[in-house]
């Protein structure tokens, strides 16, 4: 029984959001062991431990009997036969009867709204459907009410005002129904945002469990601050939060709103258009950052919203040296459970094939450019490429262009680039960037840009028409 | 095969020729016939002795009676076959053109020297080839072919492997290739002995080392000429091209098993070949939209054998722009087909 409620792997993805890219080993291993993510008693260390000094759970017994009658469940049933499909959390907010929670607790209503139907559970045993009304993506929200209207009468948690800021180590109590176990409230403290993101995250070290995503985080006065969104399952109580303004600005549009019957992709289509808008924007008005690399010009991103991770080979090795570094944002845009989109991510590698010699380092050296992979099964149309020769200032490089259309959201591609510069016989530099849902014109802007960031350095350009001295 | 003709005068002209049959229709023993009658049986007052146990000792009886051989069953159980009659013991029968017949259960096939001749048929030139290369030395030819083709083998290993790699890494390769080969044209002399009796062991190693060495040359240059070129349609074809060589392969090792069937083969050979390439090319379109599997060029040789200019990146984007009305048509396409719905369960 307790196996329908462990996450598969999927599911951890989702609640892993904003944190999938970070370290993509751990998160393999972590998803094949499920338990380590949930383990049950997890929320119960930094409780007692934390004990010391005051009786701290008597302020989160105190918030939670004042929250209790705005916190909800809510549920997704597969229409016909009306089991769970998936569950979440969400709050009563306000005044207007308006339930706030996370819109990937909603994407399968929100995206085939024929298979699926959302019900709210209350902790006093209340249910009845829930409407959705409207949705923010780009931060993972969506606002729903029940469809009877029965929570106009409830007076919902107000939120934090935006101009009283928290301090990083203040006590925050996050509340939920973590997998569908019981309503629960989690204390934590909070850390400030989350370095380096696109959009603004609060750091929350507090064990967030899957099923609590979409339930309000609670200051010391029972104001919401945060609406969980996901927790890293590569650390222990590492866990994100929503900013409450968001949240706020979301719940001012879905006042008026009529409740959403059909499938989202229209909407859907509209917020990942400004999404990266916004993204494309604020990323090509940052300069490149060097590679470090003593002839190339390569482009390295700023880690202002990206992250970027190296390794090479070990040095005793009798082959191919490399040197490789991966950027990439530790946000994406969830879409389904399958589908997250809306980042940008870079890669190079540099290559020393001196020791191999010219023709064992062109096997190499092509096997490495072969080997990528253009996706296309799925929400995507299957890739389309353009390669040629091309160079900037005198640095012969071969590029590939590949893209694929979105096929429910017009008008968005994935874009992936591949370079490989063609100066030496024994050595080079390749690269890869990847753009995933943006609009046509600034794939082909991003492409430019990246292209461009390829070529000689300065001290290096005077040579170039000339062949270059051996290494 | 040989004749029975013992004690006979050599001045007197055979009247005709009668052949004992194997089951497939290969002559046993062949026997001139100087008079009639002719005694066929087990018995060694016959004529034509025969040892089948099927047989009586007097079975049956040939003879030219005005001008025409008539078959007489003697005193026998099982009678003969001719044609599609049955003919039991004491029956006459006039032979006419039917000349097969079946006594017991031996074969015999009869020709007289009094009926015109057929005209020489041309034998199949390739049989004459197939019979030619049976008895040819070939090992002349496939051992350096085989020298050859572990060079090859040894090369693409080294280019495969770092320097200081172990020798054994390289030998255990090349075995594993080598034996391969091997034991692909041993299935074909398997093929060979079932239908030309003989296996052609060094005739068909001789083929696939050939077709091997020229799969291994198009499946590089190919490449290599495409990015030379920049003209990349010649990498996307190379596994055409080398699914055609495979094919041309097999052609060879079946016109050495069959070589009477030149033209059936080359049909069939040909019809499998466009059938396969094309049902892998309306896969391809189906799924990708695109005929090869092949995105993009892959080859990175010295960069010295690149033959044309590098363009600038605006070429490039130019290009790149040209994807969108095929992406979205695509798109479009495929929409009805799937969606993004993936039914997942569990929390969020």
């Amino acid at each position: 029984m307790t196996n329908r409620y462990m996450p598969k792997g999927g599911l951890q993805a989702v609640l892993c959001g904003l944190a999938c890219t970070w370290n993509l080993t751990v998160l393999a291993a972590s998803s094949s062991a499920p338990a380590s993510a949930v383990t049950p008693d997890a929320a119960a260390v930094p409780a007692a431990s934390a004990s010391a000094p005051e009786p701290v759970s008597s302020s989160a017994h105190k918030l939670y009997e004042q929250a209790r009658h705005q916190l909800v469940q809510v549920r997704t049933l597969l229409s016909g036969q009306g089991s769970q499909s998936s569950v979440g959390s969400g709050f009563f907010v306000g005044d207007g009867g308006l339930i706030i929670t996370n819109y990937h607790v909603v994407s399968q209503v929100a995206l085939q709204p024929q298979r699926y139907r959302l019900t709210y559970a209350g902790v006093d045993g209340r249910q009845g459907a829930l409407d959705l009304l409207a949705f923010d993506v780009a931060h993972d929200l969506a606002v729903v009410r029940p469809s009877d209207k029965a929570g106009t009468a409830i007076a919902g948690l107000a939120f934090r005002p935006r101009t009283t800021v928290l301090d990083k180590g203040e006590r925050i109590y996050s509340l939920g129904n973590p997998l569908d176990v019981g309503f629960a409230v989690v204390e934590g403290t909070y850390n400030g945002l989350v370095d380096r993101g696109f959009y603004p995250t609060v750091f929350f070290s507090g064990s967030l469990n899957p099923g609590m995503s979409g339930g309000p985080t609670l200051d010391e006065q029972g104001r919401v601050m945060g609406v969980n969104v996901a927790t890293r399952l590569d650390g222990q109580q590492v866990s994100f939060l929503v900013p409450a303004e968001f949240a706020e600005d979301l719940l001012q549009r879905a006042r008026k709103a009529s409740p959403i019957k059909q499938a989202v992709y229209p909407e859907l289509t509209r917020q990942l258009l400004a999404h990266q808008d916004l993204l494309t924007q604020r990323f090509m008005a940052q300069p490149w950052r060097s590679a470090g690399h003593a002839h190339y010009r390569i482009p390295v991103p700023q880690e202002t919203f990206m992250r970027c991770w190296g390794n090479s080979t070990q040095p005793d090795s009798k082959g191919l040296d490399y040197e490789r570094s991966d950027c990439s944002m530790n946000q994406s845009v969830f879409i389904n459970s399958s589908l997250y989109t809306g980042n940008l991510s870079t890669r190079h590698e540099i290559y020393d094939g001196r020791k191999l010699g010219t023709l064992r380092f062109a096997r190499q050296y092509s096997r490495s450019f072969r080997n990528e992979y253009f996706g296309g099964a799925g929400a995507r149309t299957a890739a389309q490429c353009s390669e040629r020769f091309i160079q900037n200032d005198g640095l012969p490089l071969r590029a590939v262009i590949c893209l694929n259309a979105y096929k429910k959201l017009p008008g968005l591609y994935d874009m992936g680039v591949l370079v490989a510069t063609l100066d030496d016989a024994t050595g080079g530099a390749q690269g890869r960037f990847d753009a995933k849902g943006v609009s046509f014109d600034n794939a082909m802007k991003l492409a430019d840009y990246y292209l461009k960031g390829y070529g000689w350095i300065q001290a290096k350009k005077a040579e170039a028409a000339s062949p270059r001295p051996s290494r | 095969m040989d004749s029975s003709e013992e004690g006979r005068s050599r001045i007197a002209a055979p009247v005709a020729l009668i052949e004992r049959l194997d089951r497939d229709g290969h002559v046993l023993q062949s026997t001139l016939v100087y008079r009639w009658p002719m005694k066929i049986g087990r018995s060694f007052d016959a004529d034509l002795v025969l040892d089948d146990p099927h047989l009586a000792p007097q079975h049956a009886e040939l003879d030219d009676v005005d001008g025409q051989l008539h078959l007489r069953i003697g005193q026998t159980i099982n009678g003969a076959v001719v044609g599609a009659r049955h003919l039991q013991a004491g029956e006459v029968m006039a032979l006419g053109v039917a000349r097969a017949l079946r006594l017991g259960n031996t074969r015999l096939r009869v020709r007289l020297a009094s009926e015109p001749m057929a005209p020489e048929q041309p034998l199949d030139r390739h049989v004459t080839r197939a019979a030619l290369e049976a008895s040819a030395p070939l090992w002349r030819v496939v051992l350096p072919l085989l020298l050859v083709s572990m060079l090859v083998m040894w090369f693409d290993e080294w280019l495969d492997n770092d320097p200081g790699t172990p020798v054994n890494t390289y030998l255990s390769a090349m075995l594993m290739t080598l034996s391969a080969t091997m034991g692909w044209a041993l299935f074909w002399s398997l093929g060979n002995k079932l239908f030309q009796g003989r296996l052609a062991y060094m005739a068909h190693l001789r083929l696939a080392l050939i077709y091997g060495l020229i799969w291994t040359a198009l499946d590089s240059a190919l490449p290599l000429l495409a990015f030379a070129t920049d003209w990349s349609f010649l990498s996307h074809i190379s596994g055409v091209v080398g699914a055609g060589v495979l094919c041309a392969l097999v052609w060879a090792h079946l016109g050495l098993i069959l070589p009477g069937h030149r033209v059936g083969v080359t049909a069939g050979v040909l019809t499998m070949y466009a059938v396969g390439i094309g049902l892998h090319i309306w896969f391809n379109e189906q799924r990708t939209g695109q005929m090869f599997t092949e995105r993009y060029v892959t080859a990175l040789p010295p960069p010295s054998w690149r033959l044309v200019d590098a363009k600038p990146t605006s070429v490039l984007i130019q290009d790149a722009r040209a994807l969108k009305d095929k992406l979205d048509k695509q798109a479009k396409e495929d929409q009805g087909d799937d969606a993004v719905e993936v039914v997942s369960g569990g929390d969020d």
